[in-house]
This record gives structure tokens, C-alpha cells and sequence, in this order.
């Protein structure tokens, strides 16, 4: 939160939401302004460390607005869905009204920033560091091993079989490229659920992007021929239209989005969906893990003093959140908090070493189980399937309290729930945790 | 060479018991009747209710003593500089007393609502399904309190081997064990003051005397036990503590008046006066137990799994009181 003396603004304190695609996002954002808006209500309100907060205000003035409207629509909406994917980028601005402090005549105010974007974009911050054969060598480190090797075995080898100083052929380059974008939309879908899908605008576009305009793919052959120096390509070659192409979409689509949005943070949620990934098992674990790893290396952390806070800001709280705790038993909820410390314990000691505020926590967005307590005395859970929209009881599985080191860990027909039924904006909706996130989020 | 095959994958299963019409509709209002704590956790100090009146008094008050000091002032000077500037430090000086007060009462306040708010995260642990998370970061918090307090050594030691898979009742399992020579301490001085205040009361024979044992006997138990746990009291904690003091005080001088009275036309057996005085030096006794008991409550982070000050110090009071008075 900047707090200059020099002016009078009212103090505005960016959170940024950062999660891959389908790790919850924009669920997480309606049900915190959800919260806010109740924010005398519920467990929010037995929170300490908000007790000056008495109002919270959802801001329709953002450019561009989160569609909050959409969110809730979804949600209360008969039956119940999940917001839909975010499709371009867009904040939610929260004004929070805090108790009349005794030298003031007036409330305090001050808003809260919530960015939220397509996850499939965020993949691109791997991409600040790397130069073209960097990134290809990344990719072709990906797709020579399983499943990805499997998954698109002609199209990696019709990449490696391109010479990269030959003239290029742009209708086979354009062709190549719709069908390294195919290749991208199926390992992130089920049963695969790989996460290191790049460039993440080839998935989705946005607004302003056209992949046709500057159409570039990995070309394999870099690596095989072993080299580690830059190479030349002769002009309008394969190698030369690519790198061009790929430096084009770096600069002017990856550091934008990356500078515009992210730079400017006071604090960070870093959302996993670790059941989702654990559904699809190790491989899917493997990948999520290391594009985390990616994504999280260009931002900046830390604790600056006060004089540096008036001209630059770092990101100061963290909290790593484990989501769709709800769907796992009261006794495997604190095991899915150990769990995501064991799994990202890299990361977490990472930022650890960086003098912030950090906490590693499991979390409900929106509650959509609830236990139900047999006769005899077990518990298991009752929901509602995604897919088929009919009830669902089941027992989910007794989680290990630490990651396997070699990831090798699956579970096996874990259902997807949907939210329930009866949710209202009027009323706090029913989450894990989500005042715990809150008040560590907002403690200054 | 071969190469090793990989481990097999760890399968977590998922049971699934049913589909479909034969599972119940889940909704919102369920799950918030859930999530609604059974039993709110019992405040440790009385909520606030500040006031608007309470606020212009002391406002009037204020600015009505700041008056009077600049008149001092002016008047100080016009009759020599140095008695104005003897008044101005004077006033400068108390300010600041008070304003260290102020301070240092903040302060134990802040420590005292951190408390009682650790008390409510174990209270609220108690209840069924509750999450267990956070014990981490709660000992932390409980470590930070007692930094500063090298009695506090063992307790801080016993802190340092806290991890995330610690639950709350471990972690206040512990922190019993560790206050254990501390409730001992209080417990038994609580004990013993309580028999000497109730003695005192039964054997004293004039009503402004008992008023003023009373209170000294009792703001002294406060202070030991507070000194036993390395704490200092705040002020609405003080208050708290006092207002039952008062009203310990309060039984005290309507037993005495009501005792004087009836025992001038009722009361002609010397055997029965006595024991009424027992009778009186016991309810005495027994609320002063009731204050150091508070007292206790409020300077521990742990909530009271079992009673803190035995049930049967209050017959031990009983007995002690009864067996001092008796005449025979």
C-alpha cells in the first residue's frame, strides 16, 4: 500500500490473483468482493485484524471492470455454474470504508485491486528471459520426453525435421502454427492437464492479438544440431522469420502485460488447483510445478523502507493457496496444507528468503460439499457433479501428509462439484478460509 | 543396460456411494448452519461501549484543565517569568506522565486483546470439524508475546518444536504442561488469600475497616497473580477485575450493616453473632477466589480445559475460615 505524505489520495493496495488456467481465478475474485460486500457479516466480521472495516463498495468505474455482474449471475443462477473462464484482462476495484478514526471529522477510505486475466497468459512471464533458441530449447526439453512426445509425436518430428536456414514457406508455417496451438489446447485438457503450454496467446487471443500476423513456432532442429551460440539465419529464412516473429510477441505482448499489470503489486495470491493436478498425476504435478517455478521468477518481493515505498513498490504478502479444499474431508484439509508446502517447498522457501510476509494455506473459494455423518459413525461428502448436474455422495481418498519426492501420486475419480444452490450476493457466500485470506491480505 | 523400470504411480481412490435422486440436495443455507460456531467462545473481558457522552465529558474536561493551565500560566508570568515557566514545566511534565501512562497502558491493552484473541482461535478449534490449520503461525504469535520475558524460557522452548502438523489441542496440551508451575503458584496463593481476606472480614469488628480490607487484599491478589505470569494488567482489564472488586467490597458493607443491625434485636446469643461473621468472612472468601480465578483466566493464552482454581479451594476456604472463627 503506497501511503506518500504528499498527497491525499485515497491509498490503493493491489493484490494480484496469480493462478494458471482453470486454478479458480475469477471464482476467487467474486467470492472476495462477495465477502467485502458483507463485510459486518459472517466470519469476516469476527476477524481482529479488520474490525475498523465497516463498508465494502464493489467499484463499477474500473477500466476495464472484472465482470462481477457475470460472476454472480453464474453463481445464484438456477442451477448454479462456475463464473466462465476470464477471456482478457480486467480489474476489480473494492472501496472499503474504515471506522472514523478520533482526530478526524470523516471515515478513512481505501481501495482494493484485484487483477484478473486469463491464466493461459501468465505463462508468458517464463518467456521475459529467453531469447528464440532459449525458448526453443525449453520446448524441445518438454516435448522429447513423455506424455507430450506422445501426445504430438508427428508434429514434433515435422518441427525437427525443418531446416532452419532454408527459405520459409509461410502457408506450412501458418499451417504448423494452427496445429502447435491444437497440440497446446490438448495437453492442457484432461487426462493430460500439462500446465507449460507457450506462447499462451496462441490459446487465447485477446483482443488486440493476432497469431497470424506474426506467426513463429520452435524449430527443433537448434537443438539437435547441439549448438549454443546465437546462430545467424539468412534473411527470410525459417530460423530468421521465427526469431523475429518470436522477439515481436516477447516485446510487445509478453513485457507489456507483464509491466502493466503485475509490476505495480502490494501483494500476491498464488493459486494452485493441486487436486486438479493430482487427478491427472505425475506428469501433470511435474508440469505445474515447474511452470510456477517459471512464472513467479520476473516479480519482485520484498520489504522496503519507507523512502523506497514512496517511489517503487514490491510485493510484500504472499499467500499460496491450495484450492477446492471443500472437497476433501475435515482431516485431509489440514494434509492439502501440508501437502502444497511439500510440493512448492522450492518456491515457498524461495520467498521465504525474501523478507516478506508469506502463508501457505488451503482454501474454498465457495464451499460445495458438505459432510454427511453415516450411522456408524464415517463421514464422506455430498455434492453436486459438474458434468452431469446430479448429486454425488462419496468418500474422497486419505491424503499422504507429504509430497512424494518423484511426484508419483494420482487420485482416482475425485468428482468435480458444482456450486450449491441458494448462494446470494446478500449474505457472505459459504468458503474455506476466504476471512483468513482476507485479513492476511489486508493486515496493514 | 536396462533401464530401471519407474516406481508405480500411488493411486488414491475415491469412494463413491451414491448418484443421482438418492443423495440429498446440498444448498447454501446448509452449509452456513454448518459453518455457525455452536457456542460462541465466553468473552474474557466485557465488550466496550463507548459513548457519546462519556466522549464530550472528557473532552469538556480536558480542554477545561488546559484552560485553567494557560490561565496559570499568564497568571504565573504576569507575577514573575520564573513561576510561568515553573507552571509551564510542571504542567509539560504531568502531561507527559501521563501521556507514558497512556502509553504503557496501550500497550498491556494490545497484549491483553492478543490474548484473549488466541483464546477464541483455541475455543473455536474445539468445535467439530474445525479447521486445524494455523497452529504454525499461532505459536508464533504466542512466541512473540512472550519474547521480551526471560522467565518465559521454557514456555518459548517448548514453542520453538511447534510445526504445521501440530493440531490446537497438542499445542494447548503443551502450554498447559508448560504454565503448569504457574497455575500451581497462582492457584495456591489465591488459596491463601482468599482464607486470610475471608479471616480478616470475619474477625474484624468495624464496617470502614472491612471496606478497606477488602479492596487492599484484593487489588493485591490481582497484582501477584498478574506478577506470576510475567503480565501487566490493562486498564479495562484492571476495571474489569475491579468492578468485582466492588462488588466484593459492596457484599462486604451490606453483610456489616445488615449484621449491625439485626444483631442490636435479633442476634442476643454471642455463639450466633460469630456465626454470621463466619458466615460473612466465607462469601467474602469465596468472591475473592472468584477475582484471583479471573485474574488467572486473563493472563494465560491458553483457555481453561479444567478448572484453573479447584473446586474444592472453596471448601477449603470454607473450612479454614470456619475453623479460625469458631470460638471453641
Amino acid at each position: 500500500m503506497v501511503n506518500s505524505p504528499f498527497t491525499l489520495k485515497t491509498p490503493v493496495t493491489r493484490i494480484g490473483i496469480t493462478g494458471l488456467s482453470q486454478a479458480g481465478k475469477s471464482t476467487l475474485i467474486t467470492a472476495l468482493i462477495n465477502h467485502l460486500e458483507n463485510i459486518r457479516r459472517g466470519s469476516l466480521a469476527k476477524q481482529a485484524t479488520l474490525k475498523g472495516l465497516t463498508h465494502g463498495h464493489w467499484m463499477r468505474d474500473a477500466t476495464p471492470n472484472f465482470d462481477y455482474d457475470a460472476g454472480l449471475h453464474a453463481l445464484t443462477n438456477s442451477p448454479p455454474t462456475w463464473p466462465r473462464s476470464t477471456t482478457d484482462w480486467s480489474i476489480a476495484r473494492i472501496e472499503l470504508t474504515i471506522d472514523r478514526p478520533w482526530y478526524s471529522t470523516k471515515p478513512r477510505r481505501r481501495i482494493i485491486e484485484l487483477l484478473d486475466y486469463p491464466g493461459e497468459w501468465l505463462l508468458d512471464l517464463c518467456l521475459l528471459e529467453w531469447d528464440y533458441p532459449a525458448f526453443c530449447a525449453a520446448v524441445w526439453s518438454w516435448c522429447s520426453q513423455t506424455p507430450r512426445a506422445e501426445i504430438a509425436a508427428d508434429l514434433i518430428q515435422q518441427l525437427a525435421a525443418i531446416d532452419p536456414n532454408a527459405p520459409v514457406d509461410r502457408a506450412y508455417l501458418l499451417e504448423l502454427q494452427q496445429r502447435w496451438a491444437e497440440f497446446l489446447a490438448d495437453s492442457r485438457l484432461p487426462p493430460h492437464q500439462l500446465s507449460r503450454n507457450l506462447p499462451g496467446r496462441f490459446l487465447l487471443n485477446g483482443t488486440n492479438f493476432s497469431p497470424e500476423r506474426h506467426p513463429f513456432i520452435p524449430l527443433f532442429a537448434l537443438n539437435l544440431s547441439g549448438g549454443t551460440a546465437t546462430p545467424k539465419f539468412p534473411a527470410n529464412s525459417w530460423g530468421a522469420v521465427c526469431t523475429q516473429n518470436y522477439l515481436s510477441y516477447r516485446d510487445h505482448e509478453a513485457k507489456p502485460f507483464f509491466s502493466r499489470h503485475f509490476q505495480s503489486l502490494d501483494a500476491q495470491v498464488i493459486l494452485i488447483d493441486l487436486l486438479g493436478a493430482m487427478t491427472a498425476g505425475q506428469s501433470a504435478l511435474k508440469d505445474m510445478r515447474a511452470a510456477l517455478e517459471c512464472t513467479l521468477q520476473p516479480f519482485t518481493y520484498g520489504t522496503d523502507h519507507w523512502l523506497g515505498r514512496l517511489f517503487r513498490r514490491k510485493i510484500r504478502r504472499v499467500a499460496v493457496c491450495a484450492t477446492k479444499m471443500d472437497h476433501l474431508l475435515p482431516d485431509d484439509q489440514k494434509r492439502l496444507q501440508s501437502l502444497a508446502e511439500s510440493y512448492l517447498y522450492e518456491t515457498v522457501q524461495h520467498l521465504a528468503a525474501k523478507s516478506i510476509e508469506l502463508n501457505v494455506m488451503a482454501i474454498a473459494a465457495v464451499q460445495a460439499a458438505r459432510v454427511q455423518e453415516e450411522p456408524d459413525g464415517t463421514h464422506s461428502l455430498i455434492g453436486r457433479d459438474k458434468r452431469t448436474g446430479q448429486g454425488v455422495q462419496f468418500t474422497p481418498p486419505a491424503l499422504p501428509q507429504t509430497m512424494p519426492h518423484n511426484l508419483n501420486l494420482k487420485i482416482d475419480d475425485l468428482p468435480q462439484l458444482a456450486p450449491p444452490a441458494g448462494l446470494d450476493r446478500t449474505r457472505p457466500f459459504p468458503g474455506r478460509r476466504i476471512d483468513q485470506l482476507l485479513a492476511f491480505l489486508l493486515a496493514d | 543396460m536396462n533401464k530401471a523400470p519407474p516406481p508405480p504411480e500411488q493411486i488414491l481412490r475415491t469412494i463413491i456411494h451414491a448418484m443421482g435422486d438418492q443423495v440429498p440436495p446440498i444448498d447454501a443455507e446448509q452449509i452456513h448452519q454448518d459453518q455457525t460456531i455452536e457456542a460462541e467462545p465466553e468473552p474474557l473481558l466485557p465488550t466496550k461501549h463507548p459513548h457519546w457522552f462519556t466522549r464530550l465529558v472528557t473532552t469538556a474536561l480536558l480542554i477545561w484543565l488546559m484552560v485553567i493551565w494557560s490561565q496559570a500560566i499568564v497568571w504565573g508570568w504576569a507575577l514573575s517569568p520564573l513561576v510561568g515557566g515553573l507552571l509551564l514545566a510542571c504542567g509539560l511534565a504531568l502531561l507527559g506522565g501521563f501521556l507514558l501512562l497512556g502509553w504503557q497502558a496501550r500497550r498491556a491493552k494490545h497484549k491483553l486483546d492478543a490474548i484473549a484473541d488466541i483464546q477464541a482461535q483455541f475455543n473455536q478449534a474445539k468445535v467439530p470439524h474445525a479447521p486445524q490449520t494455523g497452529v504454525l503461525n499461532l505459536s508464533r504469535r504466542i512466541a512473540a508475546l512472550m519474547q521480551k520475558k526471560p522467565q518465559q524460557a521454557q514456555l518459548l522452548q517448548m514453542l520453538s518444536t511447534v510445526d504445521e502438523s501440530w493440531t490446537y489441542s497438542e499445542l494447548a496440551h503443551e502450554l498447559e504442561h508448560s504454565y503448569g508451575a504457574q497455575d500451581r503458584a497462582a492457584a495456591k496463593l489465591i488459596q491463601r488469600e482468599a482464607i486470610r481476606t475471608g479471616i480478616f472480614i470475619a474477625a474484624s469488628p468495624y464496617p470502614l475497616l472491612d471496606f478497606l480490607l477488602v479492596a487492599w487484599r484484593n487489588v493485591a491478589l490481582v497484582e501477584r497473580v498478574a506478577l506470576i505470569y510475567q503480565i501487566k494488567l490493562s486498564t479495562p482489564a484492571r476495571w474489569h477485575l475491579y468492578q468485582m472488586i466492588l462488588r466484593n467490597i459492596a457484599f462486604t458493607t451490606v453483610t456489616e450493616t445488615v449484621l449491625d443491625s439485626v444483631s442490636q434485636s435479633w442476634l442476643s446469643n454471642v455463639l450466633l453473632q460469630v456465626g454470621v461473621r463466619a458466615g460473612q468472612g466465607v462469601g467474602v472468601a469465596l468472591y475473592s477466589v472468584r477475582i484471583g480465578h479471573q485474574a488467572m483466566r486473563l493472563c494465560r493464552v491458553v483457555p481453561e480445559s479444567k478448572p484453573l482454581v479447584d473446586r474444592n479451594i472453596g471448601k477449603m476456604v470454607i473450612e479454614a475460615v470456619r475453623s479460625k472463627t469458631n470460638p471453641a
